[in-house]
């Protein structure tokens, strides 16, 4: 062996004690860990049969959560992220369609929880797979779940809200 | 599934491309020959002797000293068979500690290697045993893991805690190799390997991967990239009647 094959040894041996050197210790977390739930709300026409899908002027949505009632104020959109209780089966939320006094709607979730390891970056998340929601129906006339699991998806619908005409 | 296709495929890419290149460089040593015209082709220089090297890395303890949270050792053997081709085995320990504020466990692991080493450099004699050479290995490890302890953090809703149950389970591997190995005093030997490696068994870390196994790397990591610098002694035996067989051929 020469002396240049010599030299090339330790060149790249140098060369990957640097590059292993720049090695963090833990690699920062790029991955959602939040599960989405993603509602769409739909209205329908007063006096006519076909649905429309207009933005809401101002939807409510508030959370009961163990350190209280927390609310969100949503301008004029028509889909929404909520989010479930990864610490219970079930989780509750109130919902209006605007802030003039509309009455509240309260929206109950039944759902499993599914630890999910996502890396040791982020460490653990909790998904769901919906298994029902219940609703009263002073605004809502209906909810249809389109897509049961909740992951950190943010692009999977995963229910619709139908709202009764003139809510 | 198709992550392991992907692995094997560019495993077997890596075989191809290293099969080239050493194609390659034959086929220019007989062409640098064959334009000397009168010459005939250099016989091929036969070793001496046989050969077992056995050796210790040096990277990883150094690398040790700079990774809070993981360590690892590793040990390797090779024997000369013939044609260049070396058997080799390779074993180690190690572990890892993860203390996040999300996320707490340890693991230990041992691991072993096995597969050859195929040297590509022309011997310039027959005590000639530097090498640079590509090889292939298996690899398999058996990991245990304690509980991990864990915290799903969320602003909304609050905190949860949990804790996933500690197990035993194994990792297997393929690994392509490539390196050097130089002698710098009398069966004292310094040399380096870069090894590719796959993941074969991906899908039984899908609970918690670890995040070390000595031997292969992140555990979390599919394919990843490895470095040894080993220091090794050569045993060698049989070099007499080398010797002899030598000097009764001579006239």
């Amino acid at each position: 062996m020469t002396k240049v094959d010599k030299y090339l040894c330790v060149a790249l041996f140098c060369i990957a004690c640097l590059a292993t050197a720049c090695t963090q210790e833990r690699q920062p977390c790029l991955t959602p860990m939040r599960a989405n739930l993603n509602v769409r709300t739909i209205q329908f026409k007063k006096g006519a049969a076909e649905t429309v899908d207009t933005a809401l002027p101002a939807a409510i949505f508030r959370a009961f959560t163990p350190s209280g009632v927390q609310g969100f104020i949503f301008d004029r959109a028509s889909t929404f992220v909520l989010s479930l209780s990864p610490d219970s089966d079930t989780s509750k939320w109130a919902f209006t369609t605007d802030t003039s006094g509309t009455p509240f709607d309260t929206l109950t979730f039944y759902y499993r929880r599914d630890k999910q390891f996502i890396s040791n970056a982020c460490g653990y998340a909790c998904f769901f797979k919906l298994d029902s929601v219940h609703t009263t129906r002073k605004i809502i006339d209906s909810i249809h779940i389109i897509n049961a699991n909740v992951t950190n998806n943010a692009n999977a619908g995963n229910l619709q809200i139908y709202i009764h005409p003139g809510a | 599934m198709r992550a392991t296709c992907r692995y094997i495929y560019i495993l077997a890419l890596n075989v191809v491309l290293v099969c080239c290149a050493a194609n390659a460089k034959a086929q220019q040593d007989t062409a640098a020959v064959d334009t000397t015209g009168e010459e005939k082709k250099a016989p091929k220089v036969q070793a001496a002797g046989r050969q077992l090297c056995v050796g210790v890395d040096i990277f990883h303890p150094v690398l040790n000293n700079y990774l809070a949270n993981s360590y690892g050792y590793e040990l390797t053997a090779d024997y000369f068979l013939k044609n260049e081709f070396y058997a080799v085995a390779e074993g180690g320990w190690g572990g890892s500690k993860v203390d996040y504020t999300d996320l707490q466990y340890t693991t230990t692991n041992t691991f072993l290697r096995a597969g050859f080493n195929k040297s590509m450099l022309l011997r310039d004699h027959p005590r000639d045993w530097d090498l640079m050479f590509f090889g292939m290995r298996a690899g398999f490890a058996n990991i245990t893991r304690s509980n991990a302890a864990y915290i799903v953090q969320d602003s909304l809703w609050g905190n949860t805690t949990g804790i996933q149950p500690g197990k035993n389970f194994n990792a297997y591997w393929l690994e392509v190799n490539a390196g050097m190995r130089i002698e710098l005093l009398h069966g004292l030997c310094a040399g380096w390997t870069i090894r590719g490696k796959f993941l074969m068994n991906g899908k039984a870390f899908k609970d918690l991967a670890p995040l070390y196994i000595a031997g292969y790397g992140r555990g979390d990591k599919g394919g990843i990239f490895d470095f040894n610098f080993y220091i090794s002694y050569a045993i060698r035996w049989q070099t007499e009647s080398f010797n002899q067989a030598k000097s009764g051929s001579q006239p």
